[in-house]
């Protein structure tokens, strides 16, 4: 046998009829210039003749045709009754399908790692992505609050609310003369508690008794 | 094991001791006391001075203390709250009165002894009233008072509960 191994696998694929238009002509074209491949050709030809006819034997003597129809048959009557029961489907339509759940299991991923990214990217940057919707908060110093009006003095008393449940509460601040603030001083900055400063600016009133 | 119980036991006995010390005391009446500081802050251009003198109030590095480049310490005592408040507002409540640099007097009221471990106190400044402050504090937490005109500056008053 001097034939190439190449050629030789053209040959298996010639007689088997998986070549392709410009291959099978060329492999006519061997056969008819080439002895060997011809002989080589024939050979593989009673071989499979020997192979199918052996096969067909055996399946006819398992039975196998009748169990194929069978199998059929009950496909055919099957419905689909319950959660144990298959639809059976063509392979393409349920490869088509099997592609387009892949799809969008890739398009959820992507998302899904793109969502990350975003969250890393703000996260490293100091902000979180709810903070940066939503309206930014003072800085954590002293926020002034005026109970009674900052011009015209007020002998009401003015009802503030509570910084903090376990330190520091102001219930009521009042003056008849002056200017009042409040300030509420949060914990934790220097180590101070939460605390509250009421600030009475009397120099309108002249600082008097 | 019976040790190892007995001395757990024990431990949160002691702890629930000190717990409620406090407590009692305070609910006894007559041991409270208030202390209050005196500070003098004003702006110095010439650059900031703190005494010695002045405790070291953590507070005083915040706004709208930290306006203020120089304080002074100006008195710092500490008053019984045993007498009865003669005048309204909160006539007949324990009260200690205080006599400010400016002239004006402070009057420190004990209102109420919550059950939060807190208390409810009062202060008016001046005759009459004319300045009126309520607020609720634990013990040994200051509130402060200020803007009260001094020289150049101004007072700055921490009044703390003391047990």
């Amino acid at each position: 046998m001097s034939l190439p191994h190449e050629t030789m696998i053209d040959l298996m694929a010639y007689a088997d009829g998986e070549l392709e238009a410009d291959a099978r002509a060329r492999v006519d074209e061997l056969l008819r210039t080439n002895d060997e491949a011809r002989r080589v050709l024939d050979a593989m030809g009673a071989l499979g003749d020997v192979v199918r006819e052996g096969a067909d034997a055996r399946a006819e003597a398992a039975g196998i045709d009748e169990i194929a129809e069978e199998v059929i048959t009950r496909i055919e009557r099957a419905e689909p009754t319950g959660k144990g029961t298959q639809i059976v489907v063509p392979i393409a339509e349920a490869r088509a399908s099997r592609e387009g759940r892949g799809g969008r299991v890739a398009v959820a991923i992507a998302v899904f790692a793109l969502a990350a990214g975003v969250f890393l990217v703000l996260r490293s940057n100091g902000t979180s992505p709810v903070a940066d919707n939503a309206p930014h908060e003072p800085p954590p110093v002293v926020q002034p609050v005026s109970p009674s009006a900052p011009v015209a003095p007020s002998a009401v008393p003015a009802e503030v609310a509570a910084a903090d449940d376990d330190g520091v509460d102001l219930e009521e601040v009042s003056s008849t003369k002056n200017k009042v603030n409040v300030f509420f001083m949060p914990s934790g900055n220097a180590g101070a508690a939460a605390s509250v400063v009421v600030w009475i600016d009397d120099r309108r009133a002249g600082g008097g008794k | 094991m019976i040790a190892r119980r007995r001395f757990v036991a024990l431990a949160v006995g002691v702890a629930a001791m000190a717990w409620s010390l406090p407590r009692v005391t305070s609910a006894q009446g007559g041991k409270l006391h208030v202390e209050i500081l005196v500070l003098y802050a004003r702006k110095d251009p010439g650059g900031g001075h703190v005494d010695p003198q002045v405790p070291k109030i953590p507070q005083l590095s915040q706004a709208p203390f930290s306006d203020f480049n120089t304080y002074a310490f100006v008195d710092r005592k500490t008053l019984s709250l045993d007498a009865p408040k003669a005048t309204d507002p909160w006539k007949g409540k324990p009260t200690a009165t205080y006599a400010l640099a400016t002239g004006k007097s402070l009057d420190v009221v004990l209102l109420e002894d919550r059950t939060d471990k807190r208390f409810k106190m009062g202060a008016v400044i001046g005759q009459d009233a004319a300045d009126r402050v309520r607020w609720i504090a634990p013990p040994n937490e200051p509130f402060f008072i200020a803007g009260q005109s001094y020289k150049d500056g101004i007072l700055v008053i921490g009044i703390t509960l003391r047990p």
